[in-house]
């Protein structure tokens, strides 16, 4: 065959084209042809604005601004009963200081997340090993153990609730039967920050099981059989191998766990209502009764700020973590 | 080799019996909750406890359906919910193809914007909503329960990621062939991304379902509370460590929960591995 034959002579520019082929102008043909072609301007404009345009607004209308709003209202004694609002500047802050109940707040969240972020990580990381290692049942396993973090942290701590109950709580019970002192689990100043802790471990647990899980299932195989054949044994695979490659899972995860047990307040407004004598005040559980019992929303506020500032320098962290990793 | 495949019978055979263990604290809750909301007042707190219900009673599911309005409650949670997960997923997969497939100036700072407020903890913009609210005149209405859900952060930055995965060329086909924008968008682009789709609807349905602060300060009035408020309000208010309605009240929100989960059960662990969504 004639390579001369098949080969389209040339057709001319795209605007005589146009012409030639009588084509309306304005059709979507033209539009597209021309879209392909113009890369530097935008087209659809109208699209855009239209679909950008309400959600964009909803985005600014319910976060950026109450955002700003917060951090303005931080700066003011704006009570919502009170009949002025005078301007304090950092007053509010400075009083937080001097506040036992915040201080203490304060110190129980910083508890909360150190027992909290620790334990989590030492049971879930090792079920999730197991589940590695097993074929059959695996699925049914895995959702075993997420099942808690799916249902309602409300409804969980309900259920916990009975569990706890210092004399007819099952807890209790099942120490009796072995012969170990009975505790009030709840009712006690020491033990009521761990019994909660207990709860939201047991409730968050699944989620970082599924994520290391999951980074365990994508490890190369090939590392452990080198390691096998130079005679490595379990514990040094899992030291040499499987713990720096799961490096970066770990920093995320660690890092999210932090900031979820940061903002926890469910269990503790059903199960202890910050007591006994507020060992189990945490932050959010504060700032909900400064802004909502006690009307102080700018004192409220200056606590929200300061949580925030919180949980921004750990994204912070996690975002350089992910940097170098 | 004989002996080193005897170890490992062992081993795995030690691995099964504490996963079963650890299984069981994470189960046991739940099935203790179950039994225990067939008890009868008097038998729940017995001491000591009794394991299986001794003579099983359905009053207490009776009493928590009719004399509180658990109806209510259920019903608005999925009203709720269900408007907030439509919204969400209609709005993230919108924006998400714009932002994943326009050129137009700005959209890098739009884009980062709604990526930053990522950042931001609910708990820092609840004061400024609730005072927002009252302005408005919507609290104690569905309203407030329903607005500040409407769009959702990940779900934007999720949809784009999976619209830009999506050749290009179906958007450049479907114009050849005459269609609309929105409806090259709602057409050719959405059936892509369905799997996505029905992983961030899983999610914020259930994150939604969940709430539990939100909603406690938005409403008052017993006629819009929704199931997590109205269960907790069982013990705390309304009547006092009343265990056999308790654990009926939760056996109800549990049940239906962990059903859907059980169904769904590959989406969710997509939603966690793929996309770090919490649930």
């Amino acid at each position: 065959m004639n390579w001369q034959l098949t080969r389209r002579p040339y057709a001319g520019s795209i605007s005589e084209r146009i012409r030639r082929s009588g084509l309306r102008k304005g059709s979507h043909v033209i539009k597209h042809a021309q879209a392909r072609r113009g890369k530097g301007r935008t087209r659809y404009l109208g699209f855009i604005i239209l679909s950008l345009l309400p959600i964009i607004s909803l985005f600014i209308i319910f976060t950026v601004l109450p955002a700003a709003a917060a951090v303005v209202m931080s700066l003011f004694d704006y009570s919502l009963i009170g009949p002025s609002r005078p301007f304090v500047g950092i007053g509010n802050f400075r009083a937080l200081f001097q506040d036992p109940l915040f201080l203490k707040s304060l110190w129980n969240t910083i508890r909360f997340v150190c027992m909290t972020v620790p334990l989590n990580i030492l049971v879930s990381l090792p079920v999730a090993l197991g589940l590695n290692r097993i074929r059959f049942l695996r699925s049914f396993f895995r959702a075993c153990y997420y099942i808690p973090t799916v249902t309602s942290l409300a409804a969980v701590s309900l259920v916990w609730l009975y569990l706890y109950d210092p004399a007819t709580g099952l807890i209790n019970a099942l120490l009796r039967t072995i012969g170990l002192p009975t505790q009030s689990w709840l009712g006690n100043a020491s033990l009521a920050l761990p019994s909660i802790v207990l709860v939201y471990v047991w409730q968050d647990l699944g989620y970082n099981v599924v994520i290391f899980l999951a980074a365990l299932q994508g490890l190369p195989a090939t590392y452990y059989e080198a390691a096998q054949i130079d005679g490595a044994g379990s514990w040094q695979l899992f030291r040499y191998i499987t713990l720096p490659l799961l490096k970066p899972t770990m920093g995320m995860v660690v890092i999210l766990t932090m900031i979820s047990a940061f903002k926890v307040f469910t269990p503790v407004h059903i199960m202890t209502q910050g007591g006994p004598m507020n060992s189990t005040k945490l932050l959010v559980y504060y700032i909900y009764e400064n802004a909502f019992s006690f009307l102080k929303m700018g004192y409220a506020s200056a606590m929200a700020v300061m949580l925030f500032g919180m949980i921004l320098l750990l994204t912070l962290v996690q975002l350089v973590f992910l940097r170098t990793d | 080799m004989r002996a080193q495949g005897r170890e490992q019978a062992v081993q795995s055979g030690i691995v099964y019996i504490l996963l079963a263990i650890g299984a069981t604290v994470m189960v046991g809750p739940f099935v203790w909750m179950l039994l225990c909301s067939f008890k009868t007042g008097y038998e729940i707190v017995r001491i000591p406890p009794t394991f299986w219900p001794a003579s099983p009673t359905i009053e207490n599911y009776k009493a928590v359906l009719f004399t509180v309005p658990f109806v209510r409650y259920f019903l608005n949670s999925l009203l709720v919910a269900g408007v907030i997960t439509v919204s969400v997923l209609f709005t993230s997969s919108l924006a998400g193809y714009v932002f994943a497939k326009y050129r137009f100036p700005g959209r890098e700072f739009l884009f980062v914007l709604v990526l930053s407020t990522l950042m931001v903890p609910f708990e820092l913009v609840m004061i400024p909503l609730y005072l927002l609210m009252l302005r408005l005149r919507f609290l104690n209405t569905y309203w407030a329960l329903i607005l500040p859900g409407c769009v959702r952060v990940l779900g934007v930055f999720l949809m784009r990621q999976f619209m830009a995965q999506v050749p290009s060329e179906l958007m450049e086909a479907a114009r050849i062939d005459g269609c609309s924008e929105f409806r090259t968008f709602w057409s050719i682009m959405l059936p892509q991304v369905k799997p996505a789709l029905a992983t961030l609807g899983i999610f914020t349905f259930m994150t939604s379902w969940n709430d539990y602060l939100w909603p406690l300060i938005a409403i008052d009035s017993m006629e819009l509370r929704t199931l997590p408020v109205g269960l907790a309000m069982l013990t705390t208010k309304q009547f006092i460590t009343r265990y056999d309605l308790s654990m009926a009240g939760a056996t109800l929100a549990v049940v239906p929960a962990v059903v859907v989960f059980i169904a769904l059960q590959k989406y969710f662990v997509r939603g966690v591995t793929m996309t770090g969504l919490k649930g």
